[in-house]
């Protein structure tokens, strides 16, 4: 068993899954993606896993201080200091990992508009209990990076007792 | 012996249609959910697959482009259906049966009444390591796949109705007034 994958039973403490889309323009031309994300957070780790339900999990990107490891579903392994440089060489484009983060401390006074490492976000919708759940971003074209827009759909909260 | 209700199901079931419930399980504690919704193909290649729970979600194939609707995020995603999805339940079972060509087969101890069969992909980029399908009177009643990450995922089929007269139109998704649309 792979040193670097976190130890089995490692107390989840929180955790978001949901569905999202990306899409990316550059010159005339666009593509996207769609999936479903399950973020969750551990004592020493965070793990961002993307998939769908017809196709299982797809990629995994695990975050440690100061090293994260992506891997995908056909075993191709990438290893690095920057979690976001490791999604950018494998999707060839920025994927707004912070996002996932910042919405599963979001509380009911997040704003509905806010800036966040270069994407604007916008809460679009909400739960019942006023925490965001239909959110969009979007990062502005510069030097040589194409525009992308994302949206992100939060379907459950999870807090796990310590 | 299931390899024999395999190549009947694919020879004999030109269209379908039916419900089925899904559980994702696996290792880590994020894995657990469950899925159900109903299916309806016509071979080669065209098929509707409805989430309704836990969430709505439509996966439209017309053949050609695949299309995708999930009403949460009032979006579709538009793709072509080569490598839309290769090696998933749904281009297994409503494909256009050259199984062989894409899946190593091999025959499996009966059980829970039904005979089934092992699937290894050919193709290495498939996100599943391999496919269990179970069948009862030439139709599949269950499958089972396991993905890279440790996850396995168990579909149960019911309610078949077998060769119903299923029109081209039933597979081609018209999005709705305010709708985005993405194209691949």
């Amino acid at each position: 068993c792979s040193a670097l994958r976190p130890p089995e039973g490692e107390r989840v403490q929180r955790q978001i899954e949901g569905r999202f889309s990306i899409s990316v323009e550059s010159s005339g031309d666009s593509r996207s993606d769609r999936g479903s994300f399950v973020w969750t957070e551990a004592e020493g780790w965070q793990r961002l896993d993307i998939g769908h339900p017809l196709a299982g999990t797809l990629m995994r990107l695990t975050m440690y201080p100061g090293r994260a490891v992506f891997e995908d579903g056909s075993g191709k392994k990438l290893e690095g200091r920057s979690a976001q440089a490791l999604m950018a060489e494998y999707l060839g484009f920025d994927f707004p990992i912070a996002a996932f983060r910042s919405l599963l401390e979001a509380d009911t006074g997040t704003a509905d508009s806010f800036e966040l490492q270069g994407w604007d976000v916008s809460v679009v919708q909400r739960t019942s209990q006023g925490l965001p759940q239909l959110v969009r971003l979007r990062k502005e074209p510069s030097e040589g990076s194409p525009l992308i827009r994302a949206t992100l759909f939060i379907d459950s909260r999870q807090r796990y007792a310590r | 012996s299931g390899i024999e209700q395999l190549s009947e199901f694919l020879k004999s079931t030109q269209s379908a249609s039916g419900s089925f419930v899904q559980e994702n399980s696996g290792r880590n504690a994020s894995a657990k959910k469950n899925f159900s919704g109903t299916f309806v193909f016509k071979r080669p290649g065209k098929f509707v697959w409805s989430y309704d729970k836990p969430y709505k979600q439509d996966i439209y194939s017309n053949g050609r482009q695949v299309s995708i609707w999930d009403p949460d995020l009032r979006q579709v995603t538009v793709r072509s259906i080569v490598g839309a999805m290769p090696a998933s339940p749904a281009a297994i079972l409503f494909g256009n049966n050259d199984f062989r060509r894409d899946f190593t087969v091999k025959e499996l101890p009966a059980e829970d009444g039904a005979e089934w069969i092992e699937a290894v992909p050919k193709n290495k980029d498939s996100s599943f390591r391999d496919f269990r399908i179970g069948f009862r009177a030439a139709m599949p009643v269950a499958m089972v796949m396991h993905d890279s990450f440790g996850q396995t995922l168990s579909l149960k089929f019911s309610g078949w109705k077998k060769n119903p007269a299923v029109g081209p139109a039933r597979f081609e998704f018209k999005p709705p007034r305010g709708a985005e649309i993405l194209k691949e």
